[in-house]
């Protein structure tokens, strides 16, 4: 890029302008070098300032709003944010050698498991496939996952005293307690307004009627920090779609490029199976969706998606951790395949992530994006063996403490009676509680987690969860009972705010 | 926000009740074995095979054809049909009804209501408008839909785009003598043109149900159900006129659609009512899913008061209307029929509760025990839309037109009563626990329901 490229001056709420110790601007212009739709906007840019003006000088006030005009000041601003975000959350800290090992066992069981299932049918991974015998299984769940970060050991070299022994992760990883989460949550209290309790109070119109006045003028700044703050109040249902797009930073509306690239996805996926992967993706779909008495409408759609889905690259260079291993391939013309190019192997429930989308956006493309954003961003952190904080067992270990310094009466007694909190709440974390909550509900939950990108509520929420029920568990006699009443039906009749609300503000209860 | 019709006008039904409080158990009489037999025997009430000695009898429609005008009822004895439902119930009479209304308002001036009235598709009895339907097929040709008159269950009934089509049909009627008059009638078919442009959800079209009482046809009082069922088909619509074989994609009874190989046991093809408008909400925003649901509304009402003059009124007798009502892809809803016996079993644990739930309701309006006060406009799931005149939306509802579709509060509930088990032995109901793997229809909290939750939720956080 050449160095007439404008410098676009600090908007002024701009995080960057809290940052210290990371220089924005070099490493900023870098990587906008890189970013080809950047390059070729300012191409363009430049083309049409010479087409208007070829004599003139060009001044830094005549470029402002050429840029403005060509709807690029959002965009940049929008990659400035998410670039200095991610510089703001690269890893400082290396991987502990347990979690690491952990990881690579995990990935390569996986790995194994796939092949061992192509074996058993008889085909190899792609190509045609001849086989009559149509047997088929998953190759891992939830419960596997969570058998494979249970398994992690405690650092050896240190005193065992002080990792407690209550919970079943050993690692010694530091969680938020209760004034850090009220910090960051501060948004929840109930002294704020939010969707999902105020909406439905008297007197509430007048607050449906400014939520969607501000939700409005929020989606013409386009601005991925001020969606996201408007987020974490909660989103009307007709806002949801648009306001989920900016805060994954995608441009506000859907545009013929994406259509495009979604058909392009389609065609890859029609012209070459993946044996057994393909057909886990849809076993997994079928069996979900079709019985699921609200996404059952949407089972072909779902399906387009996940296969799309597991056909883009984009997923696997761009998400923030790369759960699981693709198995490289050589075709019969030498070029080599990544399978599943995503990088993503499929596994059972894995398109509950993607069935809520199916209520809020009506054609599949729409979904696509919007899912693609939210794995790449969120979902991938719950499906990788890593110590970071903000992953999986990170949250696992929260949750743990959380319930340990919220009701330590309750979780020793689920102790007494063999249940491990852990056991019943991992698969409400694994699956953002897509497996426990009615829509709505998950809706207005994942509003949260889209406005704080950030997945700490999910184990917050689950920590809350049994000790709403305290009472209720604490006269169980056996395990039996404890499942039946944390089974997943139950969670049909919560209220995820309000609930929310109670366990991080709870003197104002009192 | 669409307009509004008038405003309630006195209240026609005696204060206190009706008969004031019940001596002794009521009686029931039903021949019906199913969701509605565990509702009355859950109430408590005792079962009758009495001809004469009951409090309310849930009847066939045949027995009221048949027995009915010979019978003379007491005071407080209430009977589920009208005489002459059929003025609503029959295709044929419901369209003669409806027209007739419409002519009545232009005679009387009142051109703009009589012109909402367009909510039925072009529909001609056959074979008296023969020549009619001839001389409109030739000019706007598109595709038909014939029904039997008195066919239920999507029995019968068949497309066609082509006059060729249905010749066959017509040499069939001429070579079938009918000197039975009953049999002549049940040769005579509809002939309606055909919604080929469905709104679409998933791909898929649906039809919805709803669920009306009438207490009174003069003056007519109608309750109205708010949620109901989408019923889906199972295959990817397809408006291509060569698939119009295709039963399944364009059916939507749910019988029709059991037989289709793909039907899912589990689910029943069905939506929730409330599960379709929060989908149309974000799809299409609140105030256009708002007027939709408006207008189904309004079907209901204006279709009930093309028939009030001509209904029997009759101060013993109720009825639980089943509406069929399809919505086009400009989000225009269509009244397709009306049932005066819709049906009550269940194909799934939800709609098992759902339809318990409502006709649990359905007797609490009956009201045979004299609870009511007599000035409720909520009993239950059921909202009195029409007593009338309009009646005022509550407060509380603010920002919607109607109730269609919103959130019903129960406190917390046990489902049927002991006839259930029986249903599950019976392999009609699948047992408990059977939960998918989403959640099940929403319920809104009210204000105190909310801080009775809140209060809760703080008590178990110690």
């Amino acid at each position: 890029m050449d160095q007439s490229a404008p410098h676009h001056p600090p908007h002024p709420s701009n995080p960057l302008n809290h940052h210290h110790t990371v220089t924005p601007s070099s490493a900023l212009l870098s990587s906008l070098h890189l970013d080809p739709f950047l390059h070729l906007s300012l191409l363009h840019l430049k083309k049409n300032l010479i087409a208007s003006s070829p004599t003139t000088p060009h001044t830094v006030e005549s470029l402002k709003s050429a840029m403005l005009e060509l709807g690029l000041t959002p965009k940049i601003r929008n990659l400035a944010y998410s670039l200095s975000c991610s510089e703001r959350d690269r890893k400082s800290t290396p991987e502990i050698l347990q979690v690491e090992q952990a990881r690579d066992d995990w990935r390569q069981s996986i790995y194994d498991e796939l092949l061992s299932v192509c074996s058993e049918r008889g085909v190899s991974i792609v190509g045609p496939d001849t086989q009559q015998n149509k047997k088929i299984r998953y190759i891992f769940d939830s419960e596997d996952l969570f058998d494979a970060i249970k398994r992690i050991p405690c650092s050896s070299n240190l005193n065992a005293s002080l990792c407690h022994n209550y919970g079943l992760i050993k690692l010694r990883l530091s969680t938020p307690d209760h004034s850090v989460l009220r910090t960051k949550f501060s948004e929840l209290h109930p002294c704020n307004r939010h969707y999902g309790v105020d909406e439905i109070m008297t007197g509430s119109s007048k607050f449906i009627q400014h939520r969607q006045e501000v939700g409005v003028k929020v989606l013409q700044e386009s601005y991925v920090p001020i969606s996201r703050q408007y987020a974490r109040y909660g989103i009307p249902a007709s806002l949801r779609p648009e306001i989920y797009r900016v805060c994954l930073n995608l441009p506000r509306t859907f545009g013929a490029k994406e259509g495009e690239y979604y058909k392009s996805l389609r065609e890859k996926a029609r012209a070459i199976k993946y044996n057994v992967v393909d057909e886990l993706f849809e076993m997994d779909s079928q069996t979900i969706i079709s019985n699921s008495m609200s996404f059952f409408p949407f089972v072909e759609n779902i399906t387009n998606v996940v296969l799309a889905f597991s056909r883009d690259s984009w997923v696997a260079q761009n998400s923030t951790y790369a759960a699981h291993e693709s198995i490289k391939y050589e075709m019969s013309d030498g070029t080599n395949v990544s399978i599943p190019s995503s990088g993503v192997q499929p596994f059972k429930g894995f398109v509950n992530y993607i069935a809520p989308l199916s209520l809020v956006y009506e054609d599949e493309e729409r979904i696509y994006f919007t899912f693609r954003g939210m794995y790449s961003r969120l979902w991938c952190k719950l499906n990788v063996i890593s110590s970071d904080s903000g992953a999986l067992i990170h949250l696992c270990k929260t949750f743990e403490d959380l319930l340990l310094a919220w009701d330590p009466a309750l979780f020793m007694h689920l102790l007494s009676v063999n249940v491990d909190p852990l056991s019943i709440a991992f698969s409400w974390i694994h699956l953002a509680f897509t497996n426990v909550l009615e829509t709505e509900q998950l809706l207005l939950l994942w509003d949260r987690l889209v406005g704080y990108d950030d997945l700490l509520l999910l184990p917050v929420l689950s920590a809350a969860i049994f000790t709403f029920r305290s009472e209720t568990l604490m006269c169980t006699s056996s395990a039996q009972e404890v499942k039946d009443i944390l089974d997943n039906n139950s969670g049909r009749r919560i209220k995820v705010i309000p609930l929310l609300q109670a366990a991080l503000f709870r003197e104002c209860f009192k | 926000m669409p307009k509004h019709l008038g405003s309630s006008g006195p209240s026609h039904r005696p204060k206190g009740g009706r008969e004031g409080p019940r001596e002794g158990t009521v009686k029931f009489r039903t021949s019906f074995s199913n969701t509605i037999y565990d509702v009355l025997c859950a109430k408590g009430w005792e079962e009758t095979d009495s001809e004469h000695d009951w409090d309310v009898h849930w009847a066939e429609r045949e027995w009221v054809f048949e027995v009915f005008d010979q019978m003379h009822l007491e005071p407080h004895q209430r009977l589920n049909h009208f005489r002459n439902a059929k003025e609503i119930c029959r295709k044929d009479l419901l369209i003669k009804n409806l027209k007739k209304r419409k002519r009545q308002l232009e005679k009387e001036g009142s051109y703009e209501e009589a012109t909402q009235y367009d909510f039925f598709p072009v529909t001609f009895n056959l074979p008296r408008e023969y020549a009619l339907f001839v001389e409109e097929f030739k000019r706007q040709g598109g595709l038909w839909i014939m029904k039997p008159i008195g066919s239920a269950q999507g029995k019968g009934i068949f497309l066609f785009s082509k006059l060729s089509e249905i010749s066959e049909w017509r040499t069939d009627y001429r070579y079938r003598p009918g000197n039975n008059k009953q049999e002549k009638e049940a040769d005579a078919y509809v002939v309606q043109r055909y919604i080929n442009n469905p709104y679409l959800v998933g791909g898929k079209k649906f039809d919805l149900r709803l669920y009306v009482v009438v207490t009174s046809f003069s003056p007519l009082n109608v309750w109205i159900y708010r949620t109901g069922f989408a019923r889906f088909t199972n295959t990817r619509y397809n408006d291509d006129v060569s698939d119009i074989t295709n039963s399944f994609m364009h059916l939507t009874n749910v019988a029709i659609q059991k037989t289709a190989d793909d039907y899912d046991k589990r689910t029943g093809g069905k939506w929730d009512l409330r599960r379709l408008k929060l989908h149309m909400v974000s799809q299409f925003g609140t105030e256009t899913t708002d007027a939709v649901f408006w207008e189904m509304q309004m079907i209901i009402i204006r279709s009930l008061l093309s028939v009030s003059s001509v209904m029997i009124n009759d101060k013993h007798c109720f009825e639980l209307y089943g509406y069929d009502i399809m919505i086009d892809d400009t989000l225009k809803p269509w009244l397709i029929e009306v049932n005066a016996s819709p049906s009550l079993s269940a194909s799934t644990q939800e709609d098992y509760v759902m339809k318990c739930e409502m006709l649990n309701d359905v007797l609490d309006i009956v009201d045979c025990e004299g609870k009511l006060k007599g000035d409720e406009e909520h009993v239950g799931g059921f909202d009195l839309v029409y007593e009338n005149g309009f009646v005022d939306m509550d407060p509380k509802h603010r920002g919607w037109s109607s109730y269609l579709g919103s959130g019903i509060d129960r406190g917390p509930k046990k489902a049927g009563g002991k006839g259930r088990r029986q249903q599950q032995q019976q392999g009609q109901v699948p047992p408990e626990g059977g939960g998918g793997e989403m959640g099940e229809k929403p319920r809104l909290a009210a204000l105190d329901t909310y801080s009775k939750f809140l209060q809760t939720a703080a008590k178990g956080l110690k």
